[in-house]
């Protein structure tokens, strides 16, 4: 991509999600002023950039949102909602162009009729902010287009009338076909029928007029698509930060062509005892330098959760405007820090979550007043450091989660049988929406283009590294909490040799190493158990949860890893135990992704493929 | 003549953008860049400029009353005020501080006319 036009995504995305912020925050308070001047001066740059780049219909486009702020700045108009919701449809449409511009290459040719249409709403009252509805990308070009239909209808006097009629009825009836509203598109036909017989077309034109203020309801069950939210795909890092790498970068030379000298010292015949001090001294200052090297690299990756956070007031209170719920969405702790990777990938869990506590935790508002609460439900978004770990927690204040229904459920889609369920506290049985098979294909969303329940949500926290716990109340709330990693960069690992095969294990899993005799190692039932630290602790053989061929051997001394899965202990047979090491942890690539049980790969110092283990996905698989 | 040309824009595209339209026309003339009021003082402090090029919209301090207070650190040096919006108020208050007004997008010509008289006005004082 040319590099006016790199800068000019990059800057404008910057300044759309400025100003976004200062919309939302203008929502909350009309009349401050410093937000009202920072969007103004967001869009207001935002159009600079479009001229310098020659994208005019984007330019025209906020020329028009930059007036109507102008005129609120000057307080000819109010700050009111369909303000805020115009300049946001205005983010809407930039976001739109400034992906197509990465997609390409180039700008987007189609731009100009979009800015046009855009301009017309904008001149034609609130219309935007309809247009705006989630899951319906064109609705706005649809209710133009039967607005048109109706416009048709209206002309009784015109020539060729009939021929007209027909027209414009089976226009509207197609569009809102492909609206996917077919039974409004019948119930066109038959009043079309009666009024032509008739002469009277009001009740067509009453017909044609609820179909366009209709507010789309999404359905139920799949829940209003959510709005995209596009990676972050640049990285702003402090100069300070990189000053200091490059001086590390020096330094690392320097240490390289010391190390030279010793190798000239080694090839000009220096004895072992010679040489020694000198290289234990490289050595010294290169671990020095490594360390210093990879703790401001991974500093460089450090990211404010800010940058996840900032797009969900935007979504939640589109969807809550959808659904029809009030919503006082509060968010605490955005500055918390995390790694660049978390950072990433925590958007969708989240998105998973906040919409599910808009969509099945807060009750519709006469549920509500029904049972004594406020009108308007609580949602809140937190997050905070805790030692090495960043918690992030969603709390809403609504109907909370049923055990009953859930065992109900559970039963139903065969996650358990009777006799597992009574067994289960409130608790465990609460945890249940986390199994695979839980969430009905009705309930799936289509987010990213394929299906998540909790299951895919707690699979994502758990790939990188974290943890999901939820509590409930019925009636009073659901919090679900993620325990992540500050760093996903260097894992400390535990190899594990199984069949000749070497793998690793986040040693954050290990208790212990234990050598168990056979005697110690007693059946339990079809399986077996030993008893340590005085707990009795299942067995489970490594070869057969990494599905090897290798018949397990009869030994009289075995190596086992107890590992620590959801507070369960499991003991694991291996060959061997090995070492600990700090491994940089890659996301597993290419046949590696899609193999179930496997949390990433490390590149051992000798040049191996250290494939490190996702113990509880691997358990649960076998 | 080689200069010193100072340009002040929040929007690093927009400096960008100078910088090629300057790059054009005066190969040889030392840029310096600031992106907000702040910066752009500090800069002049450290070491006067000849011309500065300064966008009206910016956070903090508007480029109208940056300005102002070039104007009165060097009271001679050729200053231009950029904006979008070719507005009266912006255009009478831009002449109040004997700063010219300049109308966003930049074209080369309208860069290379201010440029002109503004060395014409530099040699004048010479």
């Amino acid at each position: 991509m040319n590099e006016f036009l790199e800068v000019f995504v990059q800057e404008s995305r910057e300044l759309a999600s400025q100003a976004s912020e200062d919309l939302l925050a203008l929502e909350r308070h009309t009349g401050d002023r410093g937000r009202l001047d920072s969007a103004f001066r967001a869009f207001h740059t935002m159009k600079g950039g479009a001229g310098i780049v020659e994208f005019e219909p984007m330019a025209r486009a906020l020329h028009g949102i930059e007036e109507l702020l102008a005129r609120a700045r000057s307080g000819d108009t109010p700050v009111n909602a369909a303000l805020i919701g115009n300049c946001l449809s205005a983010l809407d449409l930039v976001h739109a162009w400034l992906n197509a511009i990465q997609a390409q290459d180039a700008l987007p040719a189609n731009a100009a009729p979009e800015a046009d249409r855009f301009l017309r709403r904008l001149q034609g009252g609130n219309r935007a902010v309809a247009a705006r509805q989630p899951g319906v990308g064109n609705l706005g070009l649809a209710h133009d287009l039967l607005r048109q239909q109706m416009l048709i209808l209206a002309d009784e006097k015109g020539a060729n009338r009939a021929g007209r009629f027909a027209a414009a009825i089976h226009a509207a009836t197609n569009i809102l076909r492909a609206l996917g509203r077919p039974e409004e598109a019948e119930q066109l036909v038959a009043i079309a029928a009666s009024c032509e017989q008739t002469g009277d077309i009001r009740a067509l034109r009453a017909m044609l007029a609820n179909a366009i203020d209709a507010q789309t309801t999404p359905e139920r069950n799949a829940g209003p698509a959510a709005p995209e939210i596009e990676a972050v795909r640049t990285l702003r890092v402090d100069i300070g930060r990189i000053d200091f790498i490059v001086k590390l970068a020096g330094e690392l030379t320097v240490a390289k062509n010391a190390l030279a000298h010793a190798v000239t010292l080694a090839r000009e015949g220096a004895t072992g005892e010679a040489l020694f001090p000198v290289l234990k001294g490289h050595q010294t200052i290169l671990a020095r330098l490594v360390e210093e090297l990879q703790q401001s690299v991974l500093g460089l990756r450090v990211l404010p959760l800010r940058q996840v956070f900032q797009r969900f007031p935007r979504m939640v209170r589109d969807l809550a405007e959808s659904l029809d719920k009030p919503v006082q969405f509060t968010m605490a702790g955005e500055e918390t820090d995390a790694d660049k990777a978390i950072v990433d990938n925590l958007a969708e869990p989240l998105l998973h979550v906040l919409r599910n506590a808009l969509d099945h935790g807060v009750e519709q508002r006469e549920d509500r007043l029904g049972a004594g609460k406020t009108e308007m439900a609580t949602i809140t978004l937190s997050a905070r450091r805790e030692a090495e770990h960043v918690v992030i927690e969603v709390a809403d204040d609504g109907r909370g989660i049923d055990p009953a229904q859930v065992r109900r459920v559970a039963l139903q889609r065969g996650i358990r049988d009777e006799s597992e369920l009574t067994a289960l506290t409130d608790q465990q049985t609460i945890e249940l929406i986390f199994e695979p098979g839980f969430s009905t294909a009705a309930q799936v969303s289509n987010l990213s283009g394929r299906g998540v329940g909790m299951d895919a949500v707690r699979s994502v926290i758990r790939k990188l590294g974290g943890t999901v716990h939820i509590e409930s109340e019925v009636g009073a709330g659901t919090t679900v909490r993620f325990a992540v990693p500050f760093s996903v960069l260097v894992t400390p690992v535990m190899t594990i040799e199984v069949a000749g095969q070497l793998y690793g294990i986040p040693l954050e899993r290990v208790v212990q190493t234990q050598r168990l005799k056979r005697e110690q190692i007693v059946p339990l039932g079809t399986a077996k158990a030993c008893v340590i630290r005085g707990r009795t602790i299942p067995i489970l053989q490594g070869s057969d949860l990494l599905s090897c061929t290798e018949a397990p051997s009869d030994q009289r001394e075995y190596e086992a890893v107890v590992v620590e899965i959801g507070g369960q202990w499991i003991a694991v047979l291996v060959d061997r135990a090995g070492e600990h090491l700090q491994v940089m942890l890659n996301p597993p690539g290419g046949l590696l992704a899609v193999t179930r049980g496997i949390s990433g790969t490390a590149l051992l110092g000798d040049g191996r493929v250290l494939v490190v283990l996702d113990l509880p996905d691997l358990i649960d698989t076998a | 003549m080689s200069l010193r040309i100072l340009v002040v824009d929040d929007s690093r595209l927009a400096r960008m953008s100078v910088a090629k339209a300057l790059t054009a026309s005066h190969p040889d003339w030392e840029r310096l860049e600031a992106a907000n009021a702040d910066e752009a003082i500090g800069i002049v402090k450290g070491n006067p400029v000849d011309i500065a090029l300064v966008d009206f919209n910016m956070p903090g301090r508007d480029g109208l009353e940056l300005a102002a207070e070039l104007r009165e650190l060097a009271p001679r040096m050729p200053v231009a005020v950029v904006s979008a919006n070719h507005q009266d108020e912006v255009l009478r208050r831009a002449r109040n501080v004997g700063a010219t007004f300049l109308v966003k997008p930049l074209t080369q010509k309208a860069i290379d006319d201010f440029l002109t008289e503004a060395v014409a006005r530099l040699e004048a004082q010479n």
